[in-house]
């Protein structure tokens, strides 16, 4: 098969896109403004975020409580100091979030003794309470053993800043690239399409002998990588902008550690995603004589969409069934890539999926572009 | 048809359109379907101008629409330069050049980007594209303004942009429907004068127009069109003998329709 004509096609859109100032403005300004106004606004935020009511009352688990810890507890703010059955218990109180401390003393424990005594304090810096909780515990530790040591602290953070990191990815994750992907392919599909029609251009390739799949293949490829650009351009400024938004320092949060796996399979999720949405944008835009009357159209599918990418909050243990449906398989499968949950048949399915989609509606403008209703149509 | 001199060779064609209930409303029909093309035959030889001749809503255009495969015929088939509008689509739309005010150049390029664009879609070697375009332009005076962009240039130069880019691959046969609408006098001549040297040249033209003085001086043949038939097919000088082609048209179209309103 001759390429020349998908490739004349596809320089075209391009020198289309990357010509024009105001389109390349609107697409990648969005990327940069979300970095500026999430960094500043997390900046803000997050003083708000952190506080912890000043009528809360710690609750401290405790096995081997000595005396003074109630009372030296008190003066810093409401405790209420637990006795715990074993370190098990206690544990599983501290997980289950009954209680914002877990503390284990050594029997009989004295801090003016010296020896090797070991205090050990476990707690979930993903909650603020629990850790305040440990900051105030571990300040009146450390003020006991003033001028020299004579116990150990042993503090064991219970949280998992990956699992946390990727649990809140996983939720807002998916809808973010969604929608970024989305909003990059209808700023570009409707105006390549439904615009062209307006304008009365389109019609002037089809009295060449280029092929009507070269010149729907050249549109989607062109729009794909344009609106990928958009997205991946508005993703990134949401990344390097979410640890700021959500406190990363102060809490430890920020983009987790994922893998080159993870990466390239995400990467492979969201070529498809957007081969997808760029495949069905352009079939919708061609049904409307107006860049107007497709972006009418494209509306109730924003909608869809931004539904699809929050539906992975409540698609824990996906049956591989839904993978079958496209772009709810991209959102459930970015929420598994974002959550450390990789589950290789269901990215294989996605991604196969998504293609076949893709090709099946790119067959269909095709077959689009040769009617004459859809070209003439008044 | 085994003429090697017919460049276009249109027999029996038919194109009926499906109305929706607002066209009908607007006809004041209660038929849902318009024939538009009803079993036209008629056939132009190389080197000539053929020019079909209706009034509005006669069928020229859709006549047009199917010789450039951008419809398909309910019945019928048309050659061109031997291809089958029907089987042979994308070789007709290759020795074709084909204009009409529907189509339009891309506001956001520019002459000299468009020219290359359908060069390339015609597959046409680059220095026979850099040739091609720099005698064009020349012959139109598009060169002065082949890197403004197509938005900033007045209709007139627009139209000749549309003309130049659409002979990028020198088509035999130039299919042109209603070539001076809506043109200013200078470039009305401009594109009559063009279409004259193409004839001279050898190529086919095949125009469609409402404009009977146009007829009378380019066409060497018409074909006078009334409700998608052919009412006449004649010689211009032949058919306008002893009557202008306007009294012969509407002797034409009185018989017809039974009279003229």
């Amino acid at each position: 098969m001759k390429l020349s004509g998908f490739l004349t096609i596809l320089k075209k859109e391009f020198a289309r896109f990357f010509k024009d100032r105001r389109l390349v403005v609107s697409l990648f300004l969005p990327g940069l403004l979300i970095y500026v106004l999430y960094s500043l606004m997390g900046n803000f935020i997050v003083d708000g975020m952190l506080g912890v009511d000043e009528e809360y009352t710690y609750k401290v688990a405790c096995v081997n409580a000595p005396a003074f810890l109630e009372e030296g507890l008190s003066s810093m703010g409401d405790f209420e100091v637990i006795e715990a059955v074993d370190a098990e218990s206690g544990k599983t109180s501290l997980a289950e979030g009954e209680v914002d401390l877990f503390a284990v003393f050594p029997q009989n424990f004295d801090p003016m003794a010296g020896g090797s005594q070991t205090v050990e304090l476990y707690f979930d810096t993903v909650k603020t309470e629990s850790a305040m909780a440990y900051e105030y515990v571990n300040a009146l530790l450390s003020a006991l053993q003033y001028g020299e040591p004579r116990f150990t602290v042993n503090a064991v953070d219970l949280s998992d800043e990956e699992d946390m990191s990727g649990m809140i990815f996983s939720m807002i994750g998916p809808m973010l690239v969604m929608m970024m992907l989305f909003t990059g392919c209808i700023s570009v599909a409707p105006e390549s399409i439904a615009g062209e029609k307006e304008r009365g251009t389109f019609a002037t390739m089809l009295v060449t002998p280029v092929k009507r799949s070269h010149i729907a293949l050249g549109k989607i490829a062109a729009i794909s990588v344009i609106a990928l650009l958009s997205g991946a351009c508005s993703f990134l400024g949401i990344m390097l902008s979410l640890p700021k938004l959500m406190g990363g320092e102060a809490t430890g949060l920020g983009i987790p550690s994922y893998t080159f796996g993870d990466y390239a399979l995400l990467f492979g999720v969201v070529i498809s995603t957007v081969l997808v949405m760029v495949s069905l944008v352009s079939v919708v835009s061609a049904f409307a004589k107006s860049v107007k009357e497709a972006s009418g159209y494209v509306g109730p599918l924003t909608a869809i969409v931004a539904l699809l990418g929050i539906s992975t909050m409540f698609a824990e243990n996906a049956p591989v069934g839904l993978f079958f449906i496209p772009l709810l398989n991209s959102a459930i499968a970015m929420g598994e890539v974002f959550s450390f949950a990789v589950n290789p048949l269901h990215a294989v399915v996605t991604l196969l999926v998504n293609l076949g989609g893709s090709a099946v509606l790119c067959f269909l403008l095709t077959k689009m572009f040769d009617s004459e209703k859809i070209i003439f149509g008044k | 048809m085994a003429d090697t001199e017919i460049a276009v060779f249109a027999e029996n064609l038919k194109k009926t359109f499906t109305l929706s209930s607002k066209q009908r409303k607007l006809d004041k029909t209660t038929e849902k379907k318009k024939v538009a093309v009803n079993g036209l035959s008629f056939s132009a030889k190389k080197g000539e101008i053929y020019g079909l001749l209706g009034p509005n809503g006669a069928g020229k255009t859709t006549t047009l629409r199917m010789l450039a495969t951008l419809i398909k015929p309910d019945g019928g088939d048309a050659l061109i330069s031997g291809h089958s509008v029907r089987t042979d689509a994308e070789a007709v739309r290759a020795s074709i050049g084909f204009l009409t005010s529907e189509l339009k150049p891309d506001d956001f390029f520019t002459p000299s980007y468009l020219f290359d664009f359908f060069s390339n879609l015609q597959n046409i070697p680059t220095h026979v594209r850099d040739e091609r375009k720099k005698q064009l332009f020349e012959r139109f005076g598009i060169d002065e303004f082949q890197e403004t962009k197509i938005a900033d240039l007045s209709t007139g130069m627009k139209q000749k942009v549309s003309i130049a880019v659409s002979l990028v691959h020198d088509p035999d046969v130039v299919i042109f429907d209603e070539p001076t609408n809506g043109l200013d006098v200078l470039t009305a001549k401009s594109v009559t004068d063009f279409l004259l040297e193409l004839k001279e040249r050898g190529k086919t033209v095949l125009l469609s127009t409402h404009i009977f003085s146009l007829v009378e001086k380019i066409c060497d043949r018409v074909g006078i069109i009334i409700d998608g038939k052919m009412a006449v097919e004649a010689n211009v000088k032949e058919l306008t003998k002893e009557k202008s082609l306007e009294d012969v048209f509407f002797d034409v179209y009185a018989a017809a329709k039974g009279g003229v309103k």
